[in-house]
C-alpha cells in the first residue's frame, strides 16, 4: 500500500524525462540462410538544430547554410560512435526469452547532410540470434533522444512486424511497474522503453 | 454577493483539483506529453532554421528567432518540471499573492536563462570546456543541487506545517499561567487567545519573506534548461552570440508563460480551498495539514527527481 502511494507520488516525475534530440531510423535488419539474425544497420536523420549544433560544435560549415564539402564531411564521420560511454547500449537492443543479447558496439559506415539533417549510418554486429525469436527494439532508457521508426526491411529469408508503441505509454508504464513493484522500482523506472516500436521476424527458413 | 464570491472560488479549486487528478492519474499528462513533444519538435526545426536565417542575414531574422524561442520554452515547460512542482507546491503550501508568485515564477526562468549564459560564457570563455562537458554538468551535478534544494524546501516546509499543527493541538490553558492581564475587555471570547504566543492565522499565512523569495528562484535557477545550452553553444560557434543570448531569455520567458500559469493556479486553489473554513483551531490545523502535505510532495518528488540525476 505504501509502495504504491509512493509510486502514485512518482508519477508525474515520469513526464520529466522528456527528449531534447530527435531522430529518424532506418533500420535493415540481416538474417542468414539458416535464419540468425547477425547484423543490423541503422541510419540515423538527426532533428535539424542537433545536427546543426553537431556540425557548428566540429567546427565545420561556419556559415551555417547545411550544404557540407566531402572533406568537413570526413571530419563528421563516425562522430555518433566515436562516445560511446560505459553502460551505453546503443539505444539498441535485441532481446530472446526476455534476455537482451549483448552486442559489440557499432561501426559507422556513413554520414551524409540531407536537408539540414545530419545522416549517419552504422553497422552492428549482432551474436547470431535466432531471427524468429529475437525481440528487436531502439529506445534511449532515459528518453533524453526519442527515436522515430521510419522503415524496417529485412535482408534474408525473414519478414518484418512492426509493433507500434502504445500511445498511453506512462499508463504503461504505471501498469508494468505496479504488476512488478519492488523496492527498486523508483529508482529505477525508466520511460524511453514504452515509447519504442516492437519488431519481430517471421521466418520461412528453419531454425 | 460575499457567499456568491466565495462559492466561486471553491469552483475554481475543484475545477483546478480535477485538472490535476486528469494529468496525474489519468492519460492527461500522456496527452500533453504528446502533444508538447510534437510542438518542441516543430519549435527545434525551426529555431535550426532562424539561426541559419539570421547567420546569412535575412532580414527580420532576429525577431522570427526570438518567437521561436519563446514557443520552444513554452513547449518545453508544457510537461512537468521541477519549476513548476515548486512554484505550484509553494502557491499551495503557503499564503503568497496572485502577483507576487507569478513575479517568483517569471523570475526565476529569467535567472534560470541567466545561469545557462553563464555557464556556457563561462566554459567557453574561462575554462575552455566542451560542449559534453557544459551538457553534462547541467544534467548531473546542477540537476542533482537543484532537486537537492527543492527537497529541501519541501521538507522545511513540511516541517512549518507540522510545527503549526503540533501547536494547535497544544493545550491553550498554557496562557492562562503566563497571562494575567483580563480578557474581558476585549468585548467578544477569544477562543483562540488570538494575542498569545501561539502564531495567529495572519502569523502562519503571512506574506514570505524575501528570503524565501530568493531560496525559491536559486533552487530552480540553478540547473539550466538543456535547450538553451544547446542555442549558446551554437550561437557562439555561429558568431552569433548576442543572438543566442537573447533567445536564451526569450525561451525562459517562453517557460514563465507556462509556470505563471500553474503559480496562478496554485493561489487559486488554495485560496478556494481554504475560504470554507472559518477562523480559528479548525481553520488553523487545515493551514497546517496543507502546507505539511504540499512538502510532503514537494520534497518527494525532489528527491526521486534527485535519485535519478545521480
Amino acid at each position: 500500500m505504501i509502495r504504491t502511494a509512493a509510486f502514485l507520488l512518482a508519477l508525474p516525475t515520469l513526464g520529466f524525462a522528456h527528449p531534447h534530440i530527435f531522430v529518424d531510423t532506418d533500420m535493415i535488419l540481416r538474417v542468414d540462410e539458416e535464419g540468425a539474425l547477425y547484423e543490423v544497420e541503422l541510419a540515423f536523420a538527426y532533428d535539424e538544430f542537433f545536427s546543426l549544433l553537431i556540425i557548428e560544435d566540429m567546427g565545420v560549415d561556419p556559415d551555417g547554410d547545411g550544404i557540407l564539402t566531402e572533406a568537413e564531411k570526413a571530419k563528421l564521420f563516425g562522430f555518433d560512435v566515436a562516445n560511446w560511454p560505459d553502460g551505453f547500449e546503443g539505444d539498441f537492443y535485441v532481446g530472446v526469452n526476455g534476455e537482451n543479447v549483448s552486442m559489440q558496439r557499432s561501426m559507422a559506415i556513413g554520414l551524409d547532410v540531407v536537408d539540414g539533417k545530419l545522416v549517419a549510418t552504422q553497422t552492428r554486429p549482432i551474436p547470431f540470434v535466432d531471427a524468429s525469436l529475437a525481440v528487436i527494439r531502439q529506445y534511449d532508457p532515459t528518453f533524453y533522444v526519442h527515436y522515430t521508426l521510419q522503415n524496417v526491411s529485412v535482408e534474408g529469408p525473414c519478414e518484418s512486424n512492426v509493433d507500434a508503441h502504445d500511445p498511453s505509454a506512462g499508463d504503461r508504464a504505471v501498469e508494468e511497474a505496479l504488476k512488478t513493484v519492488s523496492d527498486d522500482v523508483i529508482d529505477t523506472l525508466e520511460l524511453g522503453i514504452y515509447y519504442a516500436d516492437t519488431i519481430r521476424l517471421t521466418c520461412s527458413a528453419g531454425s | 454577493m460575499q457567499r456568491w464570491v466565495l462559492s466561486l472560488s471553491i469552483i475554481a479549486a475543484l475545477v483546478i483539483a480535477a485538472l490535476a487528478a486528469w494529468l496525474w492519474l489519468g492519460n492527461g499528462s500522456d496527452q500533453l506529453a504528446r502533444w508538447a513533444a510534437d510542438g518542441q519538435r516543430e519549435a527545434q526545426t525551426a529555431l535550426a532554421r532562424g539561426l541559419r536565417a539570421l547567420r546569412a542575414g535575412e532580414p527580420g531574422a532576429l525577431i522570427a528567432l526570438l518567437s521561436m524561442c519563446f514557443a520552444y520554452g513554452f513547449f518545453h515547460a508544457v510537461g512537468p518540471g521541477h519549476g513548476k512542482i515548486l512554484i505550484g507546491g509553494y502557491g499551495v503550501a503557503r499564503q503568497v499573492s496572485m502577483v507576487r508568485l507569478s513575479v517568483l515564477a517569471l523570475v526565476s526562468s529569467l535567472a534560470q536563462a541567466a545561469t545557462a549564459v553563464i555557464l556556457v560564457y563561462s566554459g567557453v570563455l574561462l575554462f575552455n570546456w566542451s560542449r559534453e562537458r557544459m551538457e553534462g554538468l547541467a544534467d548531473t551535478l546542477l540537476a542533482a543541487l537543484s532537486y537537492g534544494a527543492i527537497a529541501l524546501i519541501g521538507a522545511w516546509l513540511a516541517f512549518r506545517g507540522l510545527r503549526t499543527l503540533w501547536r494547535s493541538f497544544r493545550p491553550t490553558h498554557d496562557h492562562h499561567h503566563t497571562h494575567d492581564h483580563d480578557h474581558i475587555g476585549h468585548g467578544h471570547v477569544c477562543d483562540t487567545c488570538g494575542h498569545s504566543h501561539g502564531p495567529s492565522i495572519e502569523e502562519v499565512a503571512k506574506v514570505s519573506s524575501l528570503r524565501d523569495a530568493l531560496v525559491l528562484i536559486g533552487a530552480i535557477a540553478i540547473r539550466p534548461c538543456t535547450g538553451a545550452l544547446f542555442l549558446l553553444i551554437l550561437t557562439w560557434r555561429m558568431d552569433i552570440q548576442v543572438a543566442g543570448i537573447l533567445g536564451a531569455f526569450a525561451m525562459g520567458l517562453g517557460t514563465a508563460s507556462v509556470t505563471v500559469v500553474v503559480a496562478l493556479m496554485a493561489v487559486v486553489f488554495r485560496s478556494g480551498a481554504l475560504e470554507a473554513l472559518s477562523e480559528g483551531q479548525t481553520a488553523r490545523r487545515a493551514l497546517g495539514t496543507v502546507e505539511l502535505i504540499a512538502g510532503v510532495v514537494i520534497a518527494m518528488l525532489a528527491l526521486q527527481l534527485l535519485m535519478r540525476a545521480l
